[in-house]
């Protein structure tokens, strides 16, 4: 029961803090609505037995992603960018559009049943071996070749970064 | 409502953020807006993977999710520093004057 009230709480508070998110044409407020916004989602991914997806959620992307859009928002000139009319012209075409496959998606999930294999991780496993070892046993075992093209994305994007960054090398 | 939370919860939750996201994504002129927009769709993604992840007791969901964070932080890095290389030719972030490759 409680579980339930605070999913509820954690999912009307995710979807305000996107709309807001979306909405502000303050790019700092903006990025403080993410901030809300993704810690929220890491309540959600705790209540979901994703411990571990839920601190790296705070860590990774309110932590590290988040800095790095304050960083670069701060770098440019927010006041100028803020006279720029904001809302594209075919705007109301575009969220009527989004709305209705929202709708429709919505429609399906909440109707749809959900059938497939089950794995071996059950709750109570999980609940007694812990959440990190069990996905640490996984990534490194039979995701380890696509955990080690991951490193190599990000080495690629932190060249790519510096490079297309950088006035003159 | 007693017992585990239902899949169709985080499912319908996930399909809403994602509608939010692609209104922003289509909506919004600013481009560093645009790409908040996209990461809100990315975590979108992401729970809809940890939901199936907990309904079918299985932790290859959550290990796809480590990939989508991967992505989702090379994207953000690449992306901003295209901004500031933008910004550098042409001050300001407009997505509709992000045309210096047409001719």
């Amino acid at each position: 029961m409680a579980e339930h009230l605070f999913f509820l709480y954690f999912a009307v508070a995710a979807l305000g803090c996107g709309a807001a998110m979306v909405t502000r044409s303050n790019l700092l407020h903006a990025a403080l609505w993410m901030l809300a916004f993704f810690v929220h989602m890491a309540g959600i991914f705790l209540l979901l037995n994703a411990e571990f997806i839920a601190a790296l959620q705070v860590m990774v992307y309110a932590g590290a992603i988040l800095i790095l859009y304050l960083f670069v928002i701060m770098l440019l000139d927010v006041r100028e960018l803020a006279k720029v009319r904001q809302r594209h012209a075919s705007a109301t075409v575009a969220s009527l559009i989004a709305g209705v496959m929202g709708a429709i998606l919505v429609v399906t999930l909440a109707r749809g049943t959900f059938a497939g294999t089950h794995g071996s991780a059950t709750a109570a496993l999980l609940a007694s071996q812990g959440n990190v070892e069990s996905v640490a046993g996984v990534l490194f075992t039979t995701y380890l070749l696509p955990f080690e093209v991951a490193s190599l994305i990000l080495l690629v994007a932190m060249v790519g970064a510096i490079l297309l960054a950088k006035r003159r090398l | 409502m007693s017992g585990p939370i239902p899949l169709q919860w985080p499912l319908c939750l996930s399909a809403l953020l994602f509608t939010l996201g692609m209104v922003g994504v289509l909506t919004r002129r600013n481009m560093i807006q645009v790409f908040m927009s996209l990461e809100l769709m990315l975590n979108a993604v992401n729970l809809n993977l940890v939901a199936f992840s907990r309904h079918l007791e299985s932790l290859t969901g959550q290990v796809f999710v480590l990939f989508v964070f991967t992505v989702a932080a090379a994207e953000a890095a690449v992306g901003l520093a295209i901004i500031i290389a933008f910004y550098r030719n042409k001050p300001t972030l407009n997505v509709d004057e992000f045309n210096l490759l047409k001719w």
